[in-house]
């Protein structure tokens, strides 16, 4: 299932990881850029001002060239744990200068044709990482000091120096940086993960609580209204539409509702009218032999008003909510019992036409429920069952016992529903002959069925589990088992 | 017995009236509120039969005001409205029973029955005074086991009688429960019923079971002997 708290938690922080790690990088990259170029600068100036302090002289006719730097004991070029290194070289590649912390040891000769400074990692000779710095320069007369053939552009008056130094320091602090920027890293990434899922579910609280809301609402209670005050204002007109459609769902219902149980009122006094008329009239022609076809006249009218007082019943009884569920009176009920009292009542219709009845139950099968009301299911669904099974058809009944409870399955043969009858089975009125011409149905049954399922939490379904087979199933939820034993019967030859 | 009814529709107003009359009761009706009070408040019944929904003054009212003046005749409550609030209502404000629209003429006639046997004390619908046996509800009167055929007038007398056991009951008593207000009853017309009925329900050669109590009325009683 998609989340928006998830997907909202994984992109947001995704997104700022990756934002995160280049910045971070890029910080890195920039600082690392920085330090490196402050040695190499320190590098430069050292090579440069040491390269400098040259000079060269004329000795019996010979030049001989002077590094100033090497005539006195610099510390950092003697030989110690840490030193650094020099190495002068003249254009042949002869060595005419090195620093005594190389001893026997060389730098590598870089080449004559690298001029500027120039400076790249290397290995030091006492094995550590380093840096060198290369530059190639021209000695230079002491100023006042004419030396005879001199010639600046000539190259046997240039000489290559490379100057080594350990970039542990800078190492360390590259690595400190580094360290630095990963601490940083870890504690920033939790700090965020902390604030963009809280972040996330402060702000998707008042989506989660509409969520709540709608999911703990009564389907058969449309007074709930959404509260929009404290609400974002992304999700007030969802709200607000939402209490639009319940008001106009609540509204239609009443509407509906009143009609029925107003219509049903309105039909009271007249059919109580039809009755007592037909019944004082019949009383009267029967006690003084009155002609026995205004009797059955009165009887027909008799009949109708009945069916007329049934069907109003059977209305008031569908459209009323919450008054009857107060009348629900649950007890321990026995379901073999009651099946066995409601089919009975259709032994008539079952004999008439020639019906194969079978039943497959339980010796018990207790549930706690309201006997009367189940009763009054279980004699819809058998009302049903007999009276639309063709002639010669069958009905068969199973009840059985599981750990949840209770199951009744009701089939019978069906020669016309097909699957889409099953999504109107169930509404008032509804019958599949569309001429309605059977007198004595009204197409109530099953609505009230469902109705009365309702108020005993009793679960009921309607299938067609095989070409020309339709069932009904009806669940109820037990709190005790029954015996295992079970019987086959045929109710109408065992009555 | 004299039973009031008050119905707003004509038909089932005139119906049940008819069916009660059949079986014997005197009855009046009043197709509204305002006169079905001035005749519960005029006239001393055996029950009311009481509609709800009714013009000028509904039925609740009616019974209030019944019960407010101290009139404790029973009512039965005849109403479309069927809810439970409907229901305890009705009861709360007094009213013995409730019947709901569409109903069974049977059923009507039974419940007014039971009670009109209520205001007399009695509770069983079967009275056996002696070898004479009386059954109110299937309206069956027999004789040491023989059926004596009454008419509903007739029948509505006895019935009083019985109610009234061992009492004296005057005839003006006898005229305002077996008469209904359109009738007025002649001098004798009561002293005419009583005679016949005797003749009916008596044996020949045994004391009557209604004796007169000169200057005072009539009493059902068995014979002490």
């Amino acid at each position: 299932m998609k989340s928006i708290r998830h997907h909202l938690s994984v992109t947001l922080l995704a997104a700022l990881f990756i934002l995160f790690s280049f910045a971070a990088t890029g910080l890195y990259l920039f600082t690392k850029k920085t330090l490196i170029q402050q040695f190499d600068d320190s590098l430069e100036k050292k090579i440069t001002g040491l390269s400098g302090m040259t000079d060269i002289e004329e000795v019996e006719g010979q030049m001989r060239f002077e590094f100033e730097f090497a005539e006195f004991p610099i510390p950092e070029f003697q030989p110690s744990d840490t030193p650094e290194y020099y190495e002068v070289w003249n254009q042949d590649g002869r060595v005419l200068v090195k620093s005594a912390s190389l001893g026997a040891d060389e730098l590598p000769r870089p080449d004559w044709n690298l001029n500027g400074p120039h400076i790249e990692d290397l290995t030091l000779p006492d094995g550590r990482r380093g840096r060198g710095a290369v530059i190639r320069n021209l000695v230079r007369p002491e100023p006042g000091n004419e030396v005879r053939g001199y010639d600046a552009g000539n190259p046997k008056y240039q000489f290559q120096m490379a100057l080594a130094q350990s970039r542990e320091s800078l190492d360390q602090s590259l690595m400190a940086l580094l360290l630095g920027f990963s601490i940083t890293g870890v504690i920033l990434s939790s700090g965020l993960i902390l604030v963009v899922i809280s972040g996330v579910g402060i702000g998707l609280n008042p989506l989660e609580r509409i969520a709540r809301e709608t999911a703990d609402m009564d389907v058969s209670d449309l007074t709930h209204r959404f509260e929009t005050e404290s609400l974002p204002a992304e999700l007030i007109p969802v709200c607000q539409r939402l209490n639009g459609l319940l008001d106009r769902v609540k509204s239609a219902l009443d509407r509906e509702k009143r009609f029925s149980r107003d219509v049903s009122h309105e039909l009271r006094t007249p059919i109580a009218e039809l009755k007592t008329i037909s019944e004082v009239t019949l009383r009267r022609l029967e006690k003084e032999h009155g002609d026995e076809k205004i009797q059955e006249c009165l009887m027909d009218v008799l009949d109708i008003a009945q069916q007329m007082e049934t069907l109003v019943t059977a209305l008031l009884t569908i459209v009323r909510e919450g008054e009857t569920s107060a009348q629900v009176s649950n007890q321990e009920t026995d379901l073999v019992d009651l099946v066995d009292k409601a089919h009975r009542s259709f032994s008539e219709i079952v004999t008439e036409k020639h019906l194969n009845v079978s039943l497959t139950t339980p010796e018990n099968a207790v549930v706690s429920t309201d006997s009367n009301i189940a009763l009054a299911i279980l004699r819809n669904l058998f009302s049903n069952a007999f009276y639309y099974t063709p002639p010669e058809g069958s009905v068969e009944c199973v009840v059985e016992m599981n750990g949840r409870g209770a199951e009744i399955r009701l089939t019978n043969n069906t020669a016309d529903l097909e699957p889409s009858d099953l999504d109107q089975i169930f509404e008032p009125f509804w019958r599949k002959d569309a001429a309605r011409s059977e007198e004595d149905r009204h197409g109530l049954g099953l609505s009230l069925v469902q109705r009365f399922s309702e108020l005993l939490n009793v679960k009921v379904e309607a299938s067609l589990p095989e070409e020309g087979k339709f069932q009904m199933k009806v669940r109820f939820a037990g709190d005790s088992e029954s015996e295992s034993k079970t019987r086959n019967s045929n109710p109408m030859t065992d009555s | 017995m004299k039973v009031l009814v008050v119905e707003d529709s004509r038909r089932l107003r005139t119906y049940i009236k008819a069916g009660l009359e059949d079986v014997g009761y005197a009855v009046d009706s009043a197709g509204d509120g305002e006169e079905g009070l001035w005749l519960a408040q005029s006239n001393e019944y055996d029950a009311i039969v009481l509609d709800l929904m009714l013009p000028k003054m509904d039925g609740i009212q009616v019974l209030q005001q019944l019960r407010k003046d101290g009139i404790g005749t029973h009512v039965l409550i005849l109403t479309a409205k069927d809810t439970v609030e409907d229901r305890v209502v009705g009861l709360e404000q007094g009213a013995d029973d409730y019947l709901i629209k569409p109903f069974a003429l049977e059923e009507l006639l039974a419940r007014v029955q039971a009670l009109v046997r209520r205001g007399y004390g009695v509770k069983s619908s079967q009275i056996v005074i002696g070898s004479l046996f009386v059954d109110t509800t299937k309206r069956v009167v027999k004789r040491g086991g023989d059926v004596i055929d009454l008419t509903p007038r007739e029948f509505a007398l006895l019935e009083y009688l019985c109610m009234k056991q061992g009492q004296v009951v005057n005839r003006t008593e006898i005229e305002h429960h077996i008469y209904d207000d359109l009738v007025e009853p002649m001098s004798n017309v009561v002293d005419t019923s009583v005679y016949r009925l005797r003749k009916k329900i008596d044996r020949p050669g045994d004391p009557s079971l209604i004796k007169t109590r000169r200057g005072q009325g009539y009493v059902l009683e068995e014979d002490q002997q």
